[in-house]
């Protein structure tokens, strides 16, 4: 028995003053303007991706200031975010990398993406307390789709067709088969569209399918099933090749995945050859840019929504579900849904960061979803703080900037980094992981609310 | 029929022998009113009921359209290897998630700790192998001891466990006997020591054992010892003198001096008191006598899991439950146990595939099955297990206190259970079963550190359609996923069988969650 939690501080709600607001307008523009500049050096081939980050950092200080009274928090996000860019920054530099820009964008936008994935584990557990140990599922789900569905769509031909199996014939009408086309023009935008749609709906549908056994019964059953479930959507990607598509002669599908597939850019809209060509180069300027610009709006704009939703009343039912079923029963919520809706949220979340990280990485395959992909996003929200809207931000760029610095250090100082104990160990995936797992039993023991979370929130004890 | 595996076949003869022996059986308790009968058959119809179902299923099968490759026999059997190292994991985390209210998701990573560490034992050679060998000694004699402590202390009131620990220990060695052993495969036979000086020494040791048994020291641990190396010597040297390969008279002699002592135990009063002690030193000398280096290295591996899963309970689980901890974080602890073991396994060892250096075997063919030799050890050391922890759990005083402590914990704890010692205890059970799972398994097929993170979901599955906590309910579900999982080969890709107990997980789930067997330990 404990006592009940100190009620939260009443928040400040007198508006900011006028100075203020005059200078959020300043910063605004300013930061418009730096990331445009940046655009364009980078675009005509200037290699200082660390403008980019500059400008991100900037721009989360003008969010800083719009936000207000979260303003502590903002700045522990900048200041970390900013600490992680310059450190590896300096690092990329210091090592010889041949393309430090490119270098630092990927790790940026892989920052960015797993700060998407945790999110939706954030809604999940860190607001509902729901344990999913299958995350990556909803991942995969959100990668295969816009990559299976780049530039073709199914549709119904006359010819017989060996993409699909017989048995899905029968939504042609007639005597008709189910056969993949590349669509021309806007029938590209269609078929990427349809893929979008196709992602989210097979997110949520299996999201729904783990939840509806699962989530009248104790915790620990959610956690069961979702330790299965994602293996078994790889396994099923794996052995069921149709579901990639592909046209005759692509080695599409099972092990191979899919590759080559097309940015959902201008390319896929046009139909311009030489466009597709530049959206098919892993290796331009323009990709990066394009990428790292795509994943930071959907950041921006999932955290926006759930920072919304959270404040909502229902985002007040999911916290009372999280603190005390019991009590959100007695007041006559139906809890099951709210469970429910929080998880097919948080798979529709996790399905956006597949999407951007499909549109980032290729191939797509079965391989590229190992469950380990589900642990990345809990060590990054506990580290980060579940039950915080920043969290994942800060967890994402702390962790990968553990990993980044493992793997550069020994080539930036190659004299003294001989002497950390364990560095050689931190660059193999194995070692990686094994620290995911020391960190999360200390962190769950030492520290369980993470950089940002609140004690209080952190249901450790009861 | 066509294909001619489905009528007379070996298996359906077996099937038909087990269940006119369940009728007798079931007669046969009930006019003796022993209740234990009534729950061990109840499982054991359980899955003769779904060997049944599968049965009209294949043949349902057969007569459509699908000609399975494999037979129902083979199957079958390999449903009852695959259920057999299942039920040997299972009964672990549901005793564990029973009384520890802990869902661990490292019990995978703990049988792949096992299997690895029996692994790295095995490989050793020279000077490493000799230390390892006195190593196998002490841990042989630390499990006699157990078994001391456990069984034949209580021997003067219950007959029914002679019977259990002579039909163990005859099972054991029948099926060493069985299966060909080459006696290269002895390692650990020590250099110098002769023929004559074995005999002396055994015949001086249980002399002496005979005579210190009567005076006031009878009870102290080196007496009760005694014996029992006797009974290795006496053992050791028959292995020397016959200096056999495979089945020879001398082995028959040994087998059925074993089977009259067994006899004799059930019989007289006197032989009640000495012969277990004979039993023992038998099984220690069985584990002697067969130690090729793997057997070595699975006790080594028991010793070695057992000693991390109880420091880890003390450095970890233990002040988790001081705390009160809610069921959220001990998952994510868990999982987080889990993800550093396994990697931790994983940079020492390297992520390839190993083997545990099974001998190669001609496949042998009874009736429709064709099965290597190791098979009939991997089910016999399972169910062998499996039955001693039965009994375990049922008669003895710290099985007891495990039921009570699982079924109600404040009621156990006012009655005088120890809960810190019981969950030593535990884990022991837990950490000694999952190993010998991990090494059969290791020992079956070639391995690498994923092995017992693929077994967490169908292990899962197995407990929860048993019923958590209940270790009947364990077993019952893990040959049913067992079964179930060899049998889906028939209709759908053997790379689903993880999706087939994932899918009785979901059913188990839907319909009836508190499992078959629900709630209680048994």
């Amino acid at each position: 028995m404990t006592a009940d939690p100190p009620a939260p501080a009443t928040r400040s709600t007198e508006p900011a003053p006028d100075p203020w607001r005059i200078l959020q307008r300043v910063g605004q523009v300013l930061t418009a303007a730096f990331i445009l500049a940046t655009i364009l050096a980078f675009w005509t081939g200037a290699d200082s991706i660390g403008f980019i980050i500059a400008a991100l950092a900037i721009l989360f200080l003008v969010l800083t200031l719009l936000v207000g009274p979260e303003r502590r928090d903002w700045a522990v996000v900048v200041a970390i975010v900013v600490g992680v860019g310059t450190l590896l920054t300096a690092l990329a530099f210091a090592s010889g990398q041949s393309r430090p820009g490119i270098y630092l964008a990927g790790v940026l936008l892989t920052i960015l993406v797993y700060a998407i994935f945790a999110t939706g584990l954030n809604l999940q557990f860190g607001f509902t307390g729901l344990i999913n140990f299958g995350h990556v599922a909803f991942f995969a789900l959100g990668a295969y789709g816009v990559a299976v569905f780049a530039r073709r769509r199914p549709a119904c031909r006359d010819v017989p067709s060996t993409e699909f199996p017989g048995w899905l014939d029968w939504v042609c009408p007639g005597d008709a088969h189910l056969t993949w086309i590349v669509p021309d023009g806007w029938g590209g935008a269609l078929a990427l569209g349809l893929g979008i749609g196709v992602a989210f709906l097979a997110a949520g549908i299996f999201a729904a399918l783990i939840g509806i056994p699962t989530l009248k019964l104790r915790e620990d059953y959610l956690a069961i099933v979702t330790i299965g479930s994602a293996e078994i959507v790889r396994i099923i990607l794996l052995n069921e090749r149709w579901l990639a598509g592909g046209n005759p002669g692509d080695s599409l599908g099972g092990a191979n995945g899919i590759s080559q597939y097309p940015r959902p850019w201008f390319s896929a809209i046009t139909g311009n050859e030489a466009w597709l060509a530049l959206a098919r180069d892993l290796t331009t300027n323009a990709y990066y840019i394009f990428n790292v610009l795509l994943a930071f709006t959907l950041l921006a704009i999932v955290i926006g929504v759930l920072t919304v939703l959270i404040k909502s009343p229902w985002g007040r039912v999911l916290k009372a579900v999280r603190e005390d079923e019991e009590v959100a029963k007695a007041l006559g919520k139906n809890v099951f849904r709210y469970k429910m809706q929080s998880l097919i949220l948080g798979a529709f979340i996790a399905a956006i960061g597949g999407m951007a990280w499909a549109w980032y990485v290729s191939p797509v395959n079965p391989e590229s979803f190992l469950p380990i992909l589900t642990f990345y996003a809990w060590i990054i929200l506990i580290i980060g703080g579940s039950g915080n809207i920043r969290g994942p931000i800060v967890g994402s760029a702390i962790l990968w900037g553990i990993f980044e610095t493992a793997r550069l250090l020994p080539r930036a100082l190659p004299a003294a980094a001989s002497g950390i104990p364990f560095l050689d160990t931190l660059q193999k995936p194995a070692g990686q992981i094994f620290l995911i797992g020391v960190l999360l039993v200390l962190a769950m023991v030492f520290r369980p609310q993470g950089i940002l979370g609140k004690r209080e929130e952190m249901i450790l004890a009861k | 029929m066509t294909n001619g595996f489905l009528p007379g076949s070996a298996f359906t003869a077996l099937v038909a022998v087990a269940i006119v022996g369940l009728v007798a059986t079931l007669a046969w308790a009930r006019y003796r009113k022993v209740g234990w009968a009534r729950d061990t058959w109840q499982v054991i119809i359980g899955v003769l009921v779904l060997l049944t179902v599968l049965y009209g299923a294949l043949q349902w099968s057969v007569l459509t359209t699908n000609q399975p490759e494999s037979g129902f026999d083979q199957l079958a059997w390999g449903g009852l290897l695959t259920g057999s190292i299942l039920a040997l994991s299972a009964i672990g985390l549901t005793l564990v998630y029973g009384i520890l209210n802990l869902s661990n998701f490292s019990h995978g990573d703990i049988l792949t700790l096992g299997a690895y560490l029996a692994f790295m034992f095995a490989i050793l050679e020279g000077t490493a192998a000799t230390v390892s060998g006195a190593l196998i000694i002490s841990a042989v004699a630390g499990v006699v001891l157990l078994a001391d402590h456990f069984l034949f202390r209580k021997l003067a009131s219950g007959e029914r466990m002679t019977l259990g620990a002579a039909a163990i220990v005859l099972s054991a060695g029948a099926i060493g006997l069985l299966i060909d052993h080459p006696l290269d495969d002895i390692r650990f036979v020590m250099p110098g020591l002769t023929l004559p000086a074995v005999v002396l020494v055994t015949i001086a040791a249980y002399g002496g054992a005979l005579l210190t048994a009567r005076t006031r020291h009878a009870k102290s641990t080196v007496v009760r010892l005694l014996p029992l190396a006797s009974g290795a010597g006496l053992a050791l040297a028959l292995a020397l003198l016959a200096n056999v390969n495979r089945l020879t008279p001398a082995y028959i002699v040994a087998v059925a001096i074993a089977c009259a002592a067994a006899a004799a135990v059930v019989v007289h009063p006197w032989a009640r008191v000495h012969i277990p002690y004979v039993l023992g030193g038998a099984t220690a000398a069985i584990t002697f006598l067969y130690a090729n280096t793997i057997l070595v290295a699975a006790f080594i591996a028991i010793a070695g899991t057992v000693a991390f899963v109880i420091v880890l309970d003390i450095l970890l689980w233990k002040r988790l439950r001081a705390r009160r901890a809610s069921i959220l974080s001990l998952l994510i602890i868990s999982i987080g146990v889990a993800l550093a073991l396994r990697h931790a396994i994983q940079i020492r060892f390297g992520p390839q595939v190993n083997n545990l250096g099974r001998p190669v075997s001609q496949p042998l063919t009874l009736g429709t099955v064709t099965f290597v030799p190791t098979d009939v050890l991997i089910i016999g050391v399972a169910v062998g297990l499996i039955a001693a922890v039965h009994l375990f759990l049922k008669h003895t005083r710290v099985g007891k206190s495990m039921r009570a402590l699982a079924d109600n914990p404040d009621l156990a704890k006012v009655s005088g259970v120890d809960v810190d010692r019981i969950i030593l205890y535990v884990w022991a059970i837990a950490g000694s079963l999952a190993t010998v799972a991990g090494v059969l398994l290791a020992y079956w097929r070639p391995f690498k550190t994923t092995l017992g993170w693929e077994l967490l979901l169908p292990t899962f599955a197995a407990v929860i359609l048993g019923g958590i906590g209940s270790a009947l309910g364990a077993l019952a579900g893990a040959y049913a996923i067992g079964f179930a999982m060899d049998f889906s080969t028939v209709w759908i890709a053997p790379s689903y069988k993880q999706a087939v107990a994932f899918v009785i997980l979901i059913s188990v789930l839907l319909v009836r969650p508190q499992g078959i067997l629900g709630g209680k330990i048994d």
